[in-house]
């Protein structure tokens, strides 16, 4: 999603539109405990107290933030997100908590200075291949969700060999020049397994498979907005 | 370094990578405090050349590990085989048994040796019951009786570890069948290594034949696989008595040996001769009158000397058709063969032989006789006693002179 379109969205929810800043919300959920567990060095949960500290801090980033030149709004989030939990952790003197390098620069929690947004921030993007990609990817994630798709399971399903690609891309560009398959698919969130095996004479057993990473690459290609994953993944 | 991976998820065990090149994903394992930001670039190698390097080293240990596995397997399968004993008699049967002594197993080598097995359930029995079962089997059978003058070959061989069994014992065993039966034979039992039992197959002989074969050679005897194949037990165990017999008496020159040296084969006499002559198993005395027995004496001497030898030949071949006798006169005065059992046979019967060769080389005598006055200071000590090979002939007739 382009910086312009979040943009759009936070100026909607910055004049009352709740339903679009719990949209926003949820979308980012897995986002922000990824975030989180960054800082803390250790892998957060929904149940820890951290997590909260970093939902409250997204939406506060939401309400506060401000499009400017250098500063994209998810890099604006993780600021605002790792300034909440070094105070949090200053307020429980917790010392064994592990802290991320750039943090430890930061002795008094009140004193924000700009150089310490702008450290801090500096951080982020040099570790983010892109903003817009990390969008790309949450949304992407969401959307997989509703077929019942979950990153971790796609290993499995990606083709390994050369040649398989190039059957799945095949099978992909079949796919997209029948309207009637993509309306199937979106439907009932399901990949319409019979029928296209009706329609092309492909095996039901690649099929079955590749079948979540055939879903994967037609919900990107059905996303024309996602130019950094289309880039990847792309069946053209 | 574009290595081209983008995480898109962290999950508790993995990292979740998208390819940006071929938009393959993967599941990287993580560690605990490894938590990447999604979104970020992840180095990450495929590390194909450590993979295939450990690989490697794993199917070589591999191989290393099947290397033994084959022997350790090999041994499992016969490791119920502790011991192997071969009894030769005309029949060659070899026994195999558990290290507890009991007989898992028993083969025969021949039809004789199959007859004899055939009849006898050595199932479940233990060793030695089944040695003396094959003894009462051959007796019966009558390959042992009590005319025959039977000899028995045993080897006792320790194919594992193990080493509670002693010949003695396999020796007890053929006995005490041998006296419940009234019969006489001949026991020639040995230990023997196991490598025995490769090398006696290969040849494609008894274990026992193989054994003889062997301590033949030791001594001097070499004989062919084929000489061996032919020989019997009886035969082969006779050669080596003789040859044993030799050697004690090279060894103790004063020792009450039999004094004739007469053997079964030409040749085996040939050889000791010579051996005679080399002094190679001589000591002392013996050295120096088999020198002037043999060699070239002071001038005066010489013909006598050349005489003597003539003589010999003589002597030899006509002692040779009474070797029989002879040699059974050795055994009777003989005290320490090498673990042979004697036979009680007569005496006499030799004797009259011997005083018929003295007559033959009457004219010989008196010429020897000359000789040993001269050597009669270190010589005639011994005459009461059996004097050296190299004398015999001369002390043989001396002493019989003197005895009848």
């Amino acid at each position: 999603m382009e910086e312009s379109q979040t943009v759009k969205k936070l100026l909607d929810v910055k004049q009352g539109n709740e339903i679009v800043r719990q949209q926003i919300l949820n979308q980012h959920k897995p986002y922000i405990i990824n975030v989180v567990s960054h800082i803390c060095r250790k892998f957060v949960s929904w149940s820890d107290e951290e997590s909260s500290i970093g939902l409250i801090a997204f939406n506060r980033a939401i309400d506060t933030y401000i499009s400017e030149k250098g500063r994209t709004f998810l890099s604006y989030a993780y600021y605002i997100i790792n300034r909440d939990l070094i105070n949090y952790f200053h307020k429980n003197k917790n010392d064994n908590r592990n802290l991320s390098l750039d943090n430890i620069l930061n002795e008094e929690a009140s004193a924000i200075s700009v150089v310490e947004i702008e450290k801090s921030m500096e951080y982020y993007n040099k570790k983010v291949q892109s903003n817009e990609l990390i969008q790309e990817i949450v949304e992407l994630e969401q959307e997989l969700s509703k077929y019942g798709i979950q990153f971790e399971e796609l290993e499995y399903s990606s083709p390994r060999h050369k040649d398989t690609k190039k059957t799945l891309n095949d099978m992909v560009g079949i796919f997209f020049r029948d309207k009637e398959l993509i309306d199937e698919l979106i439907k009932k969130k399901k990949f319409p397994a019979a029928l296209f095996v009706k329609k092309t004479g492909c095996p039901v057993k690649t099929v079955e498979r590749y079948r979540k990473y055939l879903i994967t690459v037609i919900v990107v290609n059905l996303h024309p907005d996602w130019t950094y994953l289309l880039n990847y993944m792309s069946y053209k | 370094m574009e290595t081209g991976w983008i995480v898109v998820k962290v999950t508790k065990k993995h990292v979740v990578l998208l390819n940006s090149i071929d938009g393959s994903f993967k599941n990287i394992h993580r560690s605990r405090t490894q938590i990447p930001l999604i979104g970020e670039r992840f180095e990450y190698k495929e590390n194909s050349k450590a993979h295939s390097k450990l690989l490697k080293i794993i199917a070589i240990a591999c191989i290393f590990v099947f290397m033994f596995f084959p022997f350790r397997f090999y041994q499992s399968v016969n490791s119920q085989f502790a011991y192997v004993v071969a009894l030769d008699i005309n029949p060659s049967i070899e026994i195999y048994a558990d290290k507890d002594l009991n007989v898992v197993g028993v083969a025969a080598l021949n039809k004789d040796g199959e007859n004899v097995i055939n009849n006898i359930d050595y199932k479940k029995k233990s060793l030695f019951k089944t040695v003396k079962l094959i003894i009462d089997q051959c007796i019966q059978k009558n390959y042992l009786n009590q005319d025959k003058n039977g000899v028995i070959a045993s080897t006792v061989i320790s194919l594992q570890k193990y080493d509670s069994l002693k010949e003695s014992d396999i020796k007890n065993s053929i006995q005490d069948s041998l006296s419940k039966n009234h019969i006489s034979a001949d026991i020639n039992i040995a230990a023997g290594k196991k490598e025995l039992v490769e090398e006696a197959h290969k040849s494609l002989i008894s274990i026992n034949k193989y054994r003889i074969y062997k301590e033949l050679k030791n001594n001097g005897i070499n004989l062919t696989m084929q000489e061996v194949k032919e020989k019997s037990i009886k035969e082969l165990s006779g050669l080596e008595n003789d040859r044993n017999n030799d050697i004690e008496l090279f060894k103790k020159p004063e020792s009450k040996k039999g004094n004739e040296n007469e053997k079964p084969e030409e040749n085996d006499y040939g050889k000791s001769d010579e051996q005679g002559g080399s002094s190679g198993l001589y000591k002392g005395n013996n050295e120096n009158e088999n020198k002037s027995f043999l060699n070239i004496a002071p001038d005066d001497n010489s013909d006598k000397n050349l005489q003597k030898d003539k003589n010999n030949g003589n002597n030899n071949a006509g002692t040779a058709a009474n070797d029989g006798s002879n040699k059974i006169q050795q055994e009777n005065k003989d005290d320490n063969n090498r673990g042979t059992n004697q036979n009680t046979e007569g005496s006499l019967p030799s004797q009259t032989d011997n005083t018929d060769m003295n007559t033959n080389d009457g004219g010989n005598n008196s010429q020897q006789e000359i000789k040993n006055e001269d050597n009669a200071t270190s010589h005639n000590t011994g005459s009461n006693e059996h004097p050296d090979p190299g004398e015999n002939l001369d002390t043989n007739i001396d002493n019989n002179n003197s005895n009848y």
